[in-house]
């Protein structure tokens, strides 16, 4: 069952973290295209 | 495209979850495979994005790029974004097909086709990456980046069919059953057909979320040169 | 185009005649590849004679990856591959002149490694159409994919680096075609070459047919 689990969690992990990047990245541009 | 981005991500998000709740505990197991099959709702959709989706979609938005007649960075800009997020799935792909082997084989990797030709492919995503990170100006970027990746997709389906006999052809004895494919039925494929949704839903929200971060961090440039024009021609009519 | 490609040809080929780099570079790094894998593998004539195949295309592989940057060096700055292209040179023959030359190169260099090969590796060949096929074939497919991405690689300090990661996986399915063919006209091999070769003709056929339409394209700014 820990090889199911493993699994799961690399994945959720990965694209959480991902995510998360991604929109942080995005709030970041957009700031800089109104500020600027 | 920002109400696409604003409503895609949740809605994909949510189908994510649900697949992840069905398949970890609402469905049961297989008889063959008992509970290592919960992996089929998570693997071979994160391939299927990777392998199928990122790529199609590099390929014509290369294409669209090259001719003439449809040529914009905006075309260059998605190839980009189908890459860099297509990296990510296919080495997810990679990572749980190693799990799933290592669960029901017992070895972490094995020369199956499949695994093989994804980690090929995972070496052509990362060129693509490295030749986008040369320095040149934005159009000839564009242009290399968008014949390697229409170079790297006609090469797919020849690296398909070599791998694929490379691998069959192999004389000596596999004790292993390389079929990763368990029986699905009833809510096993209702679940399966929603994690193909779901992946393909967020990769789509993720693609266009890294495009918009192109766009905004590249139209400082476009508005200082339009600035600098305007400012030219200013000077040209007092003159 | 084919007067163009012609001339192209004859230029590189002479010059690699006049400053011999494939004869005293390319050619003794492949050689030495051969004796570095031996060293790898160890001495085991079993284990050698059984590798050959995969270890000849190896070496030609990363042989041509040097071939090729040096035929792509020859072309220089950015300004002068303009200055050729002001003269009137079709592109597309630039391409196929080019390749032909690197062509050149690489026949011979598989003649000479595949000498190499069958006497240091105790390699004994039925099959020996199946084999010049899949040479031929191999390094038509080869010298194209390589003088494309040639091409996108950019500046030379960056293409040292870059050309490798870019050419050597979309070239696998060569090496896999190539050492299957080779290893089905070896005494103890197995199956037939055909589906090997078809595989090698398909790949020289498309990147030949891409590198004639799209290197015009990709040079132009």
């Amino acid at each position: 069952m820990s090889y199911v689990v493993g699994g799961y969690v690399v994945t959720i992990v990965t694209l959480v973290a991902y995510g998360i990047s991604l929109v942080l990245r995005d709030r970041r541009a957009r700031r800089k295209r109104s500020g600027s | 495209m920002n109400r696409a981005i604003r409503i895609l991500g949740p809605t994909s998000i949510l189908l994510c979850v649900l697949d992840v709740i069905l398949g970890l505990w609402v469905t049961p197991d297989d008889e063959n495979q008992l509970e290592y099959v919960r992996l089929v709702y998570i693997h071979p959709a994160e391939a299927w994005v990777a392998l199928y989706v990122a790529i199609a979609m590099a390929a014509l938005c290369s294409l669209l790029y090259l001719w003439k007649r449809t040529r914009s960075l905006k075309w260059d800009r998605l190839a980009a974004s189908a890459v860099e997020v297509g990296v990510v799935f296919i080495l997810l792909t990679l990572v749980t097909g190693s799990i799933w082997g290592r669960a029901t084989w017992g070895v972490w990797w094995t020369w199956d086709a499949r695994l093989t030709a994804t980690a090929l492919l995972a070496v052509l995503f990362l060129g693509y990456i490295a030749l986008r990170r040369v320095p040149a100006d934005p159009e000839t970027r564009a242009r290399r980046c968008a014949a390697a990746a229409l170079f790297a997709a006609v090469d797919v389906p020849i690296v398909h069919f070599a791998v694929n006999w490379w691998n069959t052809l192999h004389q000596s004895a596999t004790v292993l059953n390389p079929n990763l494919k368990p029986r699905i039925h009833g809510s096993m494929a209702w679940t399966l057909l929603l994690s193909f949704i779901a992946f393909t839903a967020l990769f789509a929200w993720m693609v266009l979320l890294r495009y918009r971060i192109e766009v905004n961090a590249h139209s400082g440039e476009d508005v200082e040169l339009a600035d600098a024009l305007a400012e030219r021609r200013a000077e040209g009519v007092t003159s | 185009m084919w007067r163009d490609a012609l001339l192209v040809a004859g230029r590189d080929l002479r010059i690699e005649l006049r400053t011999r780099v494939g004869l005293w570079q390319v050619l003794p790094f492949a050689l030495l590849t051969l004796l570095l894998f031996a060293f790898a593998l160890g001495p085991k004539p079993g284990l050698l004679a059984e590798a050959a195949p995969g270890l000849f295309w190896l070496s030609i592989l990363l042989s041509v990856v040097l071939a090729a940057q040096r035929s792509i060096a020859v072309e220089g700055t950015r300004a002068t591959r303009e200055g050729s292209r002001l003269l009137g040179l079709d592109p597309a023959g630039i391409f196929l002149g080019k390749m032909l030359a690197l062509l050149v190169e690489v026949l011979l260099l598989e003649a000479v490694l595949l000498v190499g090969v069958l006497i240091v590796f105790h390699v004994l060949v039925t099959a020996w159409a199946t084999l010049i096929a899949s040479c031929v074939l191999a390094a038509i497919g080869l010298c194209a994919a390589s003088i494309l991405y040639g091409s996108l690689a950019g500046e030379a300090r960056i293409r040292a680096t870059l050309l490798p990661v870019l050419l050597l996986p979309i070239t696998a399915p060569v090496l896999i075609a190539g050492a299957k063919a080779f290893d089905a006209s070896v005494v103890t091999g197995s199956g037939s070459g055909a589906r090997w070769l078809g595989i090698l003709a398909v790949f020289a056929l498309v990147y030949t047919a891409l590198g004639i339409v799209l290197y015009g394209p990709l040079e132009e700014s």
